[in-house]
């Protein structure tokens, strides 16, 4: 790809060759990649992974040392729910859901089934996987217990084998 | 806060744009005496915000408006300003302490006020060595811009969408870069 088409080009990868065409090998400091997780999880149960794919080329190229971290940023909308961001509509409802305990485990579930794209991209490069909920503050811990309720079915099913260290849930609240 | 004498104690005000649609302006109108009086207050922010900054009226006493946030900011948030590249770039640099910045655009009357004004230098070169977010930045002018007078930037993470040229944002910071965030299409 040359100059002048790499200027035009915006993160937009429609057709997916901007994504190809990056290299990160100079980037020698780079310990971090960060991704939506509804960019990322949600196309496994769409056919092809495109942008997984994409991802694991971007990853392949990074040439820093090894300790590396994926960070798969959850927001509200990630969780049955949850709005993704604080607004003043949403002050009357309660901050976290009403869920029967049967819906709890169909969420964790889902998070389960969506653990299994990073252990794909894993193939690309080894990283340390971590889960981040970017959620306003009001929810407080829910979606941490939602997402390390699917690590431990994750685990048990033995998705997360591949990783070491171990994956991490972090929750990263955001004011309201 | 004002009567209570709490405003010095303030570190991260965000003027806020009331009507969405760029029609409102930040500009020296809206700040009257008794405005600018407690805006003056405001002594020790590390973390401003600015909704439709209206940069063009400001200059070129922009300075003045701003002096009590420049030995302590080193955050910077501003939402649709308005103004060239060269202009929002002297903005940015009179913040002497800068690490992050995050612009945003929103609306398609952008691309018409790109058109370059003669402006002075930046006063200062920020460190800016902290995080980038940028949303919606067309054309290739505001990098190069801030290559040519921060003399390269440094920042350390990236978060960049709809961002033209983004990987030369990206190779830009090849040396500092620790963290980076990855958008598909169309998100």
């Amino acid at each position: 790809m040359t100059l002048s088409e790499r200027c035009t080009g915006s993160n937009h990868f429609t057709a997916g060759s901007a994504f190809l065409s990056i290299n990160l090998s100079q980037h020698g400091l780079l310990r971090t990649l960060e991704v939506l997780a509804s960019c990322i999880l949600n196309q496994f149960s769409h056919g092809p992974l495109a942008f997984p794919s994409h991802f694991m080329h971007v990853l392949s190229t990074i040439t820093s040392p090894a300790s590396f971290e994926v960070v798969v940023v959850y927001l509200g909308d990630n969780f049955h729910g949850i709005q993704s961001q604080y607004s003043q509509e949403y002050q009357n409802l309660p901050p976290v859901p009403c869920m029967s305990q049967a819906d709890r485990v169909m969420e964790s579930s889902h998070h389960c089934v969506q653990f299994r794209v990073p252990r794909e991209i894993h193939k690309a490069r080894g990283f340390r996987l971590v889960l981040r909920a970017d959620i306003w503050n009001r929810v407080g811990e829910y979606p941490v217990q939602r997402l390390e309720e699917g690590m431990a079915v994750a685990k048990a099913q033995g998705v997360f084998d591949v990783f070491f260290p171990k994956p991490l849930v972090i929750y990263n609240p955001w004011k309201s | 806060m004002h009567r209570l004498g709490l405003l010095p104690l303030v570190q991260e005000p965000h003027v806020y744009n009331n009507s969405y649609g760029g029609r409102y302006r930040f500009n020296p109108e809206q700040l009257d005496s008794r405005t600018l009086r407690h805006f003056f207050t405001l002594t020790n922010v590390q973390d401003l915000g600015v909704d439709n900054l209206d940069i063009p009226r400001f200059m070129p006493r922009i300075q003045q408006y701003f002096k009590n946030f420049l030995p302590t900011l080193r955050s910077l948030a501003l939402r649709d300003p308005k103004g060239s590249h060269c202009q929002i770039i002297y903005f940015i640099g009179l913040f002497q302490h800068l690490e992050d910045l995050k612009l945003r655009h929103g609306h398609s009357e952008y691309r018409q006020e790109l058109s370059g004004t003669l402006t002075p230098s930046p006063l200062f070169s920020p460190p800016l060595r902290g995080r980038l977010m940028m949303r919606t930045i067309l054309g290739m002018d505001l990098l190069k811009d801030m290559v040519h007078l921060f003399g390269g930037i440094r920042f350390c993470c990236l978060d960049l969408f709809n961002v033209e040229g983004v990987w030369l944002w990206i190779d830009a910071c090849a040396e500092t870069l620790e963290t980076l965030r990855l958008y598909p299409d169309g998100e």
